[in-house]
């Protein structure tokens, strides 16, 4: 296997198949006094079979909210959320449960998410255990199986997760994940609580994992790098809306909204030479509440290149292809 | 294969510390805080001799008249004899029988009681919430001596029924300090990763929010077993408790209030032992609060 | 170069822990000229943040500055009395933390903390209060006259530490000590940050100290850095060196370690396996050798000192990415365990 890993070119639409779709979801949390926090607020895309798709935003943009409307650990407000032909967001309960074989989730703090007070073997066996596949010793080496396979060593399973560093217990945390075999891994801010070096070794390890195992990922986080980095195609959201998706290195070189490009004029790259040569695009003002979004294009209020009033503050954009499988949404994609 | 080596080898050189249980590491705290270390003691010593109290009393408890009424400590009668000849010693260690049956007792019913409640409550709030959470406020508005009473006298002053009467008027501290327990750690991200890998909600309540909470549980009980005793032993003193022969340390010091000026033994003894184990199990709570939940300590 | 007004010489600060006293900053010297831009990089338990700590005596219980030497204008500022620290902090000195939230007190109004701050320091009240409204322009808070009665918690996360900024420019200090400022903060806000300390820091002509994990953050304000690793700096030098040529196995690893937003194409990332050293038992010789694809046997057992490796450049490594580079095929190396480079596969190290 060659060592600098590749990337694939992402299939058009419609070659590949969507392992997940996402229609039209809408997630309102009460805020008291008859008010609404619009965490996410009318989302459609799909993850297809085998990529890594990427999912940036700032804090409160309603990412993470995404992440447990994917894997339906929160019910939606409306909107459909489909896993192949079934459509999840029509179950509850056992029906529900059994579709958890599917989908499993990687969380962001390799501290909170592993219960203290079991072993590293029991929490790692714990998704087999909830679904009763193996017992006894094929369990046992189903554990071991799996932590070689997270790079740990497999007499670890006696230990308890205290005894591990943040970068062990993440790899704990993914050895979980895998124990069912699913077909897709959501992972919410899985490496953004980790040092820079052991970043590495995780991002690593979860390309390792896709290869070998033929995961489809949804890869959550803040840091665009990063994100960039691991996914096939990326996906931006600001305020609770999608504005941007496309594949990595159109996302990156060629971005179709102004938030897009503001996000990646802020990321410091790591080289003195080309970091002071940069130019920021300074976005006016703060982040509005999610309570009362703008109205028309919810980015207008602190877009550089808006057209103001109209159309901008009046119509919401479409997230529609202005090329190839370049989706914006946005008034003036042309002129980002 | 490149990619395997890399992920594979990463465990081999990594230096784990000693491996440490929760519990082995909260043990080592207590023994480290003296006056706990100085109440297990004493509590062991106070179990061993209920336990020996099973089969061997230097007199028969019941026996009346082996002494002089009222003889003061001797040789013979440690702790002296009582107003009708009975050996207060013997009595003293069937009476630690009776106060570690109650003080335990109690607290293993008021477990089972308050800790289901108070894990449905916190679980799934909302109505049932609000319901159960209503039922717990009602219980602390009705005075617990006047229930307790009534219920001996209705069901019979049996030991059975007065752990009953204490578990009904006492099980709400439990199940409200299980209902915040199981609120706050309901929002803990394993929870969320116990629901995302499957996990029914049963296994939830009592594989991974039961066993978390099991610190603030332990103390609660401990501080809920010189509670019982103290009820019980109060129940006795005013005759509605445990009912002859059998001697309960509240009933010792009862029989002996009349003979206060004259035989003050009579009542120090068992109200000495009663302190005394009040003040373990206090101490013990203290000291285990410190030693399960470290990041209280100051 | 004119003299240093700050220099730290030997800095050792220790906590004394359950399991046995840890050094988390073992014999830090560095000068800090006036006017420039240091940072100091590191991972988590490298000691970057005790060292920013240690320099004013702030470092939290159990920990204590053991030794060493911090020269702040002829005076040694760990020999000072409480009393005299307690002028030079905030004054000459100050300091903003990671956290602005925590760092500003909920119930106080920010203009009045910010007052504060320069009465403890002897200005007229009215000064004081007319220089807070001007201090907040400054860091760019918009409608500074009315956000001097908010409390904090009405501001937002990057307005809170604008704040801080500004309440750590008040006294005009000398030197702006930074701890993770930006670490809290959504990107956006990260660079509108960076970019106000970069410009207070060529306006005002205080010295910035630049405390980060973040090579990006230090690329794109600092003039010369400090890489620490366990404890130790393991290399110093210009901002151009550290990044186009840096000589320790660790500094080069971590560059290697981070994807960059702007590659070109799609490159496996180059970990540092392993992980970072428990301080209680710090590996013998070079600490960095466990993890390192270079060591040679000398690692094992000897500690190497900072030397100086080119100009401006100090480095403490037997082997300095140069040689490992002509000899050991660095640039071309794919495997990237512990030893891989060298040959020197040793088993495991205790």
């Amino acid at each position: 296997m060659a060592q600098a890993a590749q990337i694939q070119p992402t299939p058009s639409a419609g070659a590949a198949n969507a392992l997940v779709r996402v229609e039209n979801v809408v997630k309102h949390f009460p805020a008291g006094l008859g008010t609404s926090v619009k965490a996410v607020d009318g989302v459609s895309f799909e993850i297809r079979e085998g990529e890594t798709l990427g999912l940036v935003g700032e804090s409160g943009c309603g990412k993470s909210t995404l992440a447990r409307l994917v894997t339906q650990l929160i019910p939606v407000t409306s909107g459909h959320v489909f896993l192949g032909d079934v459509e999840l967001t029509r179950m509850h309960g056992e029906k529900l449960r059994q579709q958890r074989r599917q989908l499993q989730m990687i969380f962001q703090d390799p501290f909170a998410s592993l219960d203290p007070r079991m072993t590293v073997g029991d929490i790692i066996a714990e998704p087999l255990d909830n679904f009763g596949v193996l017992r006894g010793r094929k369990r046992n080496e189903r554990v071991q199986e799996l932590l070689r396979l997270v790079g740990l060593n497999p007499n670890f399973n006696n230990r308890y997760p205290h005894e591990f560093s943040g970068g062990q217990r993440q790899r704990i945390g993914i050895a979980r994940a895998l124990a069912l075999n699913p077909k897709l891994v959501v992972c919410d801010e899985a490496i953004s609580a980790l040092d820079v070096s052991i970043q590495a070794q995780i991002v690593n390890l979860l390309e390792d994992l896709q290869q070998k195992l033929k995961l489809t990922y949804l890869f959550i986080a803040h840091d665009l790098s990063v994100v960039r980095h691991i996914s096939d195609r990326v996906m931006v959201m600001y305020l609770g809306k999608i504005v941007e998706i496309a594949d990595s290195v159109g996302t990156y070189s060629s971005p179709k909204h102004p938030y897009t490009k503001a996000l990646l004029s802020a990321i410091p790259v790591p080289d003195p030479k080309i970091q002071r040569g940069r130019r920021l695009v300074e976005l006016s003002g703060e982040i509005p509440s999610p309570i009362n979004p703008p109205s028309g294009c919810r980015f207008h209020t602190r877009c550089p290149i808006a057209h103001l009033p109209t159309p901008c503050a009046d119509n919401e954009p479409p997230l529609e292809e202005k090329v190839r499988d370049h989706l914006a949404a946005c008034h003036y994609s042309q002129d980002v | 294969m490149a990619t395997a080596t890399t992920t594979a080898q990463v465990s081999e050189a990594e230096i784990l510390p000693e491996q440490q249980t929760l519990w082995s590491d909260a043990w080592r705290r207590l023994k480290r805080n003296r006056l706990a270390l100085v109440a297990t003691i004493y509590l062991v010593f106070l179990i061993v001799v209920a336990l020996v109290a099973l089969v061997y009393t230097p007199y028969r408890m019941s026996a009346v008249g082996i002494a002089p009424t009222y003889a003061p400590p001797s040789a013979a009668h440690w702790f002296g004899a009582d107003s009708i000849g009975r050996d207060v010693l013997s009595r003293l260690m069937v009476g630690a029988q009776v106060s570690l049956i109650v003080g335990v007792g109690t607290q293993l019913l008021v477990i089972a009681v308050g800790v289901p409640i108070g894990l449905l409550a916190g679980y799934y709030r909302g109505w049932l919430d609000s319901v159960l959470t209503f039922i717990i406020n009602v219980f602390y508005g009705i005075p617990d001596l006047l229930v307790a009473m009534i219920m001996v006298f209705l069901l019979g002053p049996s030991l059975t029924n007065i752990i009953v009467a204490i578990v009904v008027t006492r099980w709400m501290d439990m199940a409200r300090l299980m209902r915040g327990q199981t609120m706050s750690l309901r929002e803990r991200e394993f929870i969320e990763a116990a629901r995302a890998s499957g996990a029914k909600p049963a296994r939830i309540l009592f594989g991974h929010i039961f066993p978390n909470a099991l610190g603030p549980i332990i103390v609660q009980a401990t501080f809920g077993v010189p509670a019982a005793i103290l009820f019980e032993a109060f129940l006795s003193f005013l005759g509605v408790g445990v009912q002859p022969p059998t001697p309960s340390w509240g009933s010792m010091a009862s029989d002996g209030i009349s003979a206060l000026e004259y035989a003050p033994h009579i009542v120090l003894v068992p109200s000495i032992a009663l302190s005394l184990t009040l003040l373990a199990f206090n101490f013990l709570g203290d000291g285990l609060r410190d030693a399960l939940d470290p990041r209280q300590k100051r | 170069m004119a003299t240093p007004i700050l220099q730290v010489r030997d800095l050792r600060t220790q906590f004394m822990t359950d399991g046995g006293i840890v050094t988390a900053v073992d014999g830090v010297s560095f000068d800090l000229h006036q006017g420039e831009s240091l940072g100091i990089v590191g991972e988590s338990g490298s000691g970057k943040s005790v060292t920013a700590l240690s320099l004013l005596r702030l470092v939290p219980d159990p920990g204590r500055v053991v030794g060493g030497k911090v020269l702040f204008k002829n005076q040694d500022l760990l020999q000072l009395t409480d009393d005299e620290i307690r002028e030079v902090r905030g004054r000459d000195i100050s300091m903003i933390f990671q956290d602005p939230q925590s760092s500003l007190n909920p119930v106080l109004r920010t203009g009045f903390q910010i007052d504060e701050a320069m009465l403890a320091h002897g200005r007229p009240k009215a000064e004081a209060h007319a220089r807070t409204v001007d201090l907040l322009k400054q860091v760019r808070i918009p409608a500074a006259e009315s956000r001097v009665k908010d409390f904090p918690h009405q501001l937002s996360g990057g307005m809170r530490q604008r704040a801080m900024i500004a309440m750590g420019l008040s006294n005009a200090p000398q030197i702006l000590i930074a701890d993770e400022p930006t670490t809290a903060l959504d990107v956006t806000v990260q660079a509108q940050i960076l970019e106000l300390l970069g410009d207070l820091n060529r306006e005002l002509g205080a010295a910035v100290i630049m405390i980060t994990h973040n090579m990006g953050v230090v690329a794109g304000l600092c003039t010369r850095v400090i890489v620490m690793y366990a404890g130790q700096i393991v290399e110093q030098g210009t901002v151009e060196q550290i990044f186009a040529n840096p000589q320790h196995p660790y500094t080069w690893s971590l560059l290697r370690s981070m994807p960059r937003v702007d590659a070109v194409r799609h490159e496996r990332l180059r970990s540092i396996e392993g992980i970072a050293p428990d301080l209680l038992h710090p590996p013998a010789g070079c600490r960095f050798h466990p993890r390192c694809p270079f060591r040679i046997e000398k690692c094992y057992t000897d500690e190497p000192v900072l030397e100086e490796h080119g100009p401006d450049n100090l480095a403490a490594c037997w082997v300095t990415m140069d040689r490992a580079r002509k000899e050991m095929g660095a640039d071309d190396l794919v495997d990237i365990r512990p030893g891989a480079g060298s040959g020197v596969h040793k088993g495991q190290v205790k």
